[in-house]
């Protein structure tokens, strides 16, 4: 019985040992330009922070940054996950919202968690949603300085570069994106 | 290090029972060793999340250092791409091999919950042998069939163990996430609300009666129960030497008849009836390949 | 028994299939983005 105590504590103590040290690698990233600190202490995004500066590709392996931000007067930034349901429930509609609403200055653009690693599970349910918005390979450390742990997450930002409003977490209906989108257009 | 001095003097002066608990603290430690976690609501995202503890941890929890074995194969079936997990099945098959049971016994975090509750003083009742099965008709259906064949648009299933019953998530995930972090206060709906109800239905129910949970509705349990029989870690029973006194009967909260069925698939590897017996007949012993080796509890 | 090792080999080359087939990236993808859903809340 002893043999098996000790062998279990020397297990854990050595699974503890490994953590120590894979706690090294989750440092939180600090990402030069942008004004989002990551270190500190939980915050809420709110009104007029800047939305991270990045760096990025899109599923055709252009270079994107946060320029394409003055290219709309609203953007629709939506945060998704391959593995998650309500995400992927969610995103018909919103194809549906963005070619409904493109003329008006707004524009939807995916960002799938996992960046390039995502990038074929989400080429594949593009195809299969045949969904035409664009959609971004970012590196999880830009989601990380957004605060973004959730999916779906979806921020609007201006033509500024400037988040508007909070972050919303989980899926809303095509109603409630509708008013909420329609309502920063007026302003 | 003064740590792991600490550690054993304390070791060398409990006894058996208190040795259990002991490894069920450290084990509810070590699978959340991410405390920073429940400083700033955020989960870790390191690269052990690649690997599952053998007990029951949700991976949602803030500081959950690897992934939930039964969120993972929920995960993995719930995939389009899969119809199987040989990752999930083969580890769950390992460590039931080894140690069957054990880890119900001893590292599973949720069990150290209930068990602590039952300490509450009450009058205990005890649950009809015939409701353990429900447990296999759990993992049937919520773990495997409904994210196997419950599906969405594309294929990918619900994690319907996770997302309906497990309220080792609703305690180590759900309410520390809601309480840890604003945005999510506003959003929470029915679900949560039912969750919570079932967690608090187990709080409960722990009080009254000996690991409910365990009994009646765990998926992982009931997996591991079925290695109970070949496991290599096991318990062992001399006939030779039993006097038919019962008090192993008595002593089990698991309501085993250790003296008809030591290898039991409730039997969580307490140590209890062994260290009841008054005259050794029960044994804890590992068993790899045709010899046997004989480990006697002190 | 023999059967005691055979399982154990079987299982670890189950894991390692599983793991050279992509589950364990899935895994690791479910575990650190949170799917609110799939954990209860909401």
């Amino acid at each position: 019985m002893k043999k098996l105590i000790s062998v279990l504590i020397i297990m854990l103590l050595a699974l503890f040992t490994v953590g120590c040290i894979e706690k090294v690698d989750n440092k939180e990233v600090t990402i030069d330009e942008n004004q989002v600190e990551s270190n500190d202490v939980q915050e809420q995004v709110t009104d007029n922070t800047k939305f991270v500066s990045f760096k990025g590709e899109d599923m055709e392996g252009n270079e994107v940054t946060e320029k394409i931000f003055s290219e709309n007067k609203l953007t629709m930034i939506n945060i998704w996950g391959t593995t998650c349901p309500p995400c992927i429930n969610e995103m018909p509609y919103i194809e549906e919202i963005n070619n409904e609403m493109k003329d008006s200055g707004f524009e939807l653009i995916g960002v799938v968690a996992g960046g390039k690693a995502s990038k074929i599970d989400a080429e594949d349910i593009f195809n299969k949603l045949d969904l035409h918005y664009r959609n971004l390979l970012l590196d999880d450390k830009y989601l990380m300085a957004l605060k973004v742990q959730y999916v779906p997450t979806t921020f609007f930002v201006n033509s500024e570069g400037e988040i508007l409003g909070e972050a919303h977490i989980g899926a809303i209906s095509k109603e409630e994106y509708l008013e909420i989108i329609n309502g920063y257009l007026e302003k | 290090m003064y740590l792991i001095k600490l550690l054993i003097y304390v070791w060398s002066v409990s006894e058996l029972a208190n040795k259990r608990k002991i490894i069920q603290g450290i084990t509810t430690f070590v699978y959340n060793f991410n405390l920073k976690g429940f400083f700033t609501g955020e989960i870790y995202t390191g690269k052990l999340k690649n690997a599952c503890v053998p007990g029951l941890n949700c991976y949602s929890c803030p500081g959950a250092a690897g992934s939930c074995p039964i969120g993972a194969l929920q995960s993995i079936l719930g995939n389009y791409k899969y119809q199987f997990s040989f990752y999930i099945f083969g580890f769950l098959m390992l460590i039931g091999t080894i140690l069957g049971r054990f880890v119900c016994g001893y590292l599973c975090p949720f069990g150290l919950f209930q068990e602590l509750l039952y300490k509450i003083k009450s009058k205990k009742f005890k649950i009809k042998r015939v409701f353990v099965y429900t447990k296999y008709f759990i993992l049937a259906i919520f773990v495997i069939a409904l994210p196997l064949f419950h599906t969405n648009v594309i294929g990918l299933g619900d994690p319907a163990f996770c997302k309906y019953i497990c309220p080792a998530g609703t305690i180590e995930a759900g309410i520390p996430l809601v309480l840890l972090n604003k945005p999510l206060q506003g959003i929470v709906g029915w679900l949560f609300g039912w969750k919570l109800f079932i967690l608090i239905v187990f709080i409960i129910g722990s009080v009254f009666s000996f690991r409910p949970f365990c009994k009646l509705i765990c998926p992982l349990g009931a997996i591991y129960s079925l290695f109970n029989k070949v496991s290599v870690f096991r318990y062992a029973f001399d006939e030779a030497k039993c006097i038919n006194c019962n008090k192993c009967v008595e002593t089990c909260k698991m309501d085993v008849i250790p003296h008809l069925n030591v290898n039991d698939i409730e039997c969580i590897r307490c140590g209890e009836c062994i260290e009841v017996c008054p005259t050794n007949a029960l044994t804890q012993i590992v068993v790899l390949g045709d010899g046997k080796k004989n480990e006697e509890i002190n | 028994m023999k059967k005691r090792v055979a399982l154990i080999l079987l299982a670890v080359f189950m894991m390692v299939f599983g793991i050279y087939r992509g589950e364990m990236a899935v895994v690791f993808n479910k575990a650190v983005n949170i799917c609110l859903e799939c954990i209860g809340i909401g």
